[in-house]
């Protein structure tokens, strides 16, 4: 057979056994309800009926739903992007792969429009509660503390401007900010602030912030000792799967006081009540960061043994979780509130609740997207 | 449906083929057409019947002109060429007219403009073909009808051409024997094109859609995105021709090709027998021709020029930005037939190339961009007006290794390799193309991850 004919009867052939093949293999094979990696549920087989067929979303639905059920997905999914940084790629999906194995999110400024509309959410909402000191904790990110690890020639100035801006608008207003770029950058050698593969800061991160609020709001942390536990060295986080990208875990570390007080946690969703901050049935899961309070409510209720009468309502995202075991030593009851979810009066909330102090804490790259007409 | 898909190569390909390949001789169109119209129904499940329609209209009209003669015959090519001229003109056009002529008389129009059916500027243009070379004696008129009705809706050309003439194809019909040596360099053709879209097209594309959607992009930034831009058309339009003819030699037809490494061309006019070359000679055949072409007074022959290459533009799409492009090239082409005939050849072949390159370049900002004050920020960073912007460099080291790739693969010389390679050594040449055939499956599949950062974050 001469060699033309022999490759291309190859050819062929390879081309006609791979799509029978996982033709076969898509429905032989089970459908999966949910992907955790990707943290959302998974296209089941769509019913055609006469409507969603003529306006297309039978159609669309089934083309989801093909992909979803592809065989072998997550392995096709690091083919890519391997072959893609074999080419020198080391972005994707807004997720850039730095020195080591770091992974980064993309920060993306927000328009003028969004940050006069923030900066003016944040006013209302020092002007509505009067003389009850507002902090401003809004954490930069691994992109902004540690550059030095970014892939060649990323660009991220963006973050450092946005904070700037944020921190100068919002101390005009009247609002008490907490900069904890300094002290970042100050024990960034000695510890890992930030998660490798996921979007948080460590425990690490959020003590040192914590020690940056206690010093902004006068509490007594002098004779605090802090114990660590490693409770994990498994965790993969969102930026891994963001990106995807095959890493190996890394651990989790829990900070909290020695001599930590007795506390209840309050679900008011779901009228659940626990007694600790972390939900250690989550380590089992791909979401093990959600250890830290079981991840994000509309509203959460920490009661504390404090006895000092302080009471703290934090309108927060998910960085605050990890801070709750330090906040926890100082009030006697702490409010969480996350905008993302919570659709009540915030105002009605406060009224209710009395805080003593408000504090705003979150990072860079969520804060800049975040709805904050909840303050309005 | 789109080639580009997993449920389109996974699901609809292997089926379609093995009940293709199965079907007795008689059935295999029927089979073939019934196919296609799932495949034109699952995009446009309204519109199908558009489709079909004009298929029936048109198949009819055929047979009517060709029992008529001499004014009678005129007369219904003209009803029949008004008919399917109509139909895209009003799907297509109707709001780029109302706009324009509101534009002119400063009135507000308000008007909306209906969805546009996929694939209706090449099913019409295939009708008209017909219904035209009908009139012309050169084909006979289809009685069959499911043979007319494969013609207009076969699924490989369907959607994205190449717009195939009926004479080309009138004869293959009914007279496609089974040949292996065609049904599996059809399956290589398909699979290097497969690899063209997806490998090449969609990834140069984020890299020109990133470039083209930053405001405030500067010098470096606006160039790597127009090569990207450049290369991203090339390899998407000549992919899914590719596809197209992989796809149609698979059921044993034979397409004429559509592009033959247009970037290598050495003129303007060069370029143009290289580009598209299905719609050039659509329009050389049924209109400029027809218009007398060059065969008349030298200002008619202007007239016939740009007329045609406005028509050209204007199929691309109903504004403005296409029919600019349109008239850029025919006044090119003009120059280069009445003042730069002598001059041009003498010129050094590299100069001629570097010539090519940025006419064309030039006139993908005029395509990229429908709307005007964009397109002229564009064409400002590109000479300097934004700055430098130098953390472009971030995205030349991300799509270096890429544009380069894709620079080597607009020449001949990558094919001619691969096929040399293929007769000498076959199974390391297969097992590239079987590669690439894996890695456009493995990014298809990335296209479809979507994971949801914060519903529990």
């Amino acid at each position: 057979m001469d060699k033309r004919k022999l490759h291309l009867y190859i050819t062929a052939g390879a081309l006609a056994s791979l799509l029978v093949g996982f033709c076969l293999a898509h429905f032989l094979l089970p459908d999966k309800a949910l992907s955790e990696r990707e943290n959302r549920a998974l296209q089941a087989l769509p019913e055609p009926t006469v409507s969603t067929v003529t306006d297309g979303r039978f159609e669309e639905d089934f083309a989801d739903y093909f992909s979803d059920q592809f065989p072998l997905r997550q392995e096709w999914i690091y083919a890519k992007t391997g072959a893609e940084r074999l080419m020198g790629k080391t972005e994707s999906g807004g997720v850039l792969l730095g020195k080591n194995g770091y992974l980064f999110k993309r920060f993306t400024p927000p328009t003028e429009e969004a940050f006069t509309e923030s900066t003016t959410s944040l006013a209302a909402l020092k002007e509505k509660v009067g003389d009850t000191p507002v902090y401003l904790l809004i954490s930069p990110t691994a992109a902004e503390v540690y550059p030095e690890r970014l892939p060649l020639a990323a660009y991220t100035e963006e973050q450092g401007i946005y904070l700037d801006r944020l921190f100068r608008e919002a101390a005009k207003a009247g609002l008490r900010t907490v900069d904890v770029r300094g002290a970042f950058d100050k024990i960034k050698g000695e510890s890992e602030l930030f998660y490798a593969t996921d979007h948080h800061w460590t425990s690490e991160g959020a003590l040192t912030a914590f020690e940056r609020f206690a010093a902004a709001a006068n509490l007594d942390v002098a004779d605090i000792e802090y114990e660590r536990l490693p409770v994990s060295d498994s965790f993969v986080g969102t930026l891994a799967a963001t990106y995807g990208y095959p890493a190996a875990g890394e651990d989790i570390t829990v900070i909290r006081p020695k001599e930590a007080l007795p506390l209840s946690v309050t679900y008011p969703d779901s009228g659940e009540k626990r007694y600790s901050l972390f939900d250690t049935d989550k380590l089992a899961t791909h979401d093990q960061y959600a250890l830290f309070m079981g991840g994000n409510f509309a509203t959460v209720r920490v009661r504390s043994a404090a006895n000092n009468g302080e009471r703290l309502l934090i309108i927060k995202d998910s960085y605050a979780n990890c801070m709750l075991p330090m906040l926890s030593q100082h009030y006697e009851s702490i409010t969480l509130v996350d905008p993302r979810y919570y659709r009540g009066d915030l105002y009605e909330l406060i009224e209710a609740e009395r805080p003593d102090q408000i504090l705003i804490l979150g990072n860079a790259d969520t804060f800049a997207e975040t709805d904050l007409s909840l303050f309005k | 449906m789109v080639f580009s898909s997993l449920y389109f190569l996974f699901l609809f390909l292997p089926v379609v083929l093995g009940l293709y390949y199965a079907a007795p001789r008689v059935l295999k169109n029927p089979l073939l057409l019934i196919a296609s119209i799932v495949f034109y129904a699952w995009g446009e499940p309204i519109y199908v019947i558009l489709m079909i329609l004009s298929i029936l209209i048109n198949y009819v009209l055929g047979l009517d002109i060709a029992r008529h003669e001499g004014v009678g015959r005129k007369v219904r090519l003209i009803v029949a060429v008004a008919l399917n001229l109509l139909v895209l003109g009003f799907f297509k056009y109707y709001g780029f007219v109302t706009e324009t002529v509101g534009a002119l008389f400063g009135l507000e129009t308000g008007a909306v403009a209906l969805p546009l059916p996929i694939g209706i500027s090449f099913y019409t243009f295939q009708a008209l073909s017909y219904i035209i070379d009908v009139y012309r004696d050169k084909v006979t008129a289809q009685r069959d009808l499911i043979s007319f009705a494969l013609y207009i809706t076969m699924f490989p050309q369907l959607i994205a051409g190449p717009i195939v003439q009926y004479k080309d194809i009138e004869a293959q019909m009914h007279h496609r024997p089974f040949d292996l040596l065609q049904v599996t360099s059809g399956a290589e053709r398909f699979i290097l094109g497969l690899a063209k879209k997806v490998l090449l097209a969609n990834t140069l594309g984020q890299l020109a859609t990133a470039m083209q959607g930053d405001a405030k992009v500067g010098m470096l930034g606006a160039w790597l995105g127009l090569f990207a831009y450049t290369m991203q058309i090339y390899f998407d339009f000549s992919g899914y021709s590719d596809m197209a003819i992989g796809m149609g030699a698979m059921f044993g037809f034979t397409f004429l090709e559509n592009f033959n490494y247009p970037y290598i061309a050495d003129s303007i006019t060069d370029f143009w027998r290289r580009w598209h070359m299905s719609l050039s000679g659509w329009f050389r055949d049924y209109v400029y021709i027809p218009m007398g072409g060059n065969r008349v007074r030298t200002w008619r022959h202007i007239l016939n020029l740009l007329t045609v290459w406005a028509l050209t533009g204007l199929w691309h799409g109903a504004s403005w930005n296409f029919v600019l492009w349109g008239l850029y090239y025919g006044v090119l082409l003009l120059v280069e037939k009445y003042l730069l005939k002598d001059f041009l050849p003498r010129l050094p072949r590299a100069l001629r190339h570097i010539y090519t390159l940025a006419v064309v370049m030039v006139s993908w900002v005029f395509f990229a961009f429908t709307d005007p004050s964009a397109g002229l920020r564009y064409f400002g960073a590109l000479v300097g007006v934004s700055g430098l912007g130098a953390e472009a460099v971030y995205s030349l080291l991300n799509y270096g290794v890429l544009l380069l790739i894709g620079g080597i693969c607009c020449t001949p010389l990558v094919y001619k390799y691969y096929r040399r390679l293929s007769e000498k050594i076959p199974y390391i040449s297969s097992l590239l193309a079987i590669l690439a055939l894996l890695l456009s499956v493995a990014f298809l599949v990335h296209d479809t991850f979507n994971p949801f950062l914060y519903f529990r974050f």
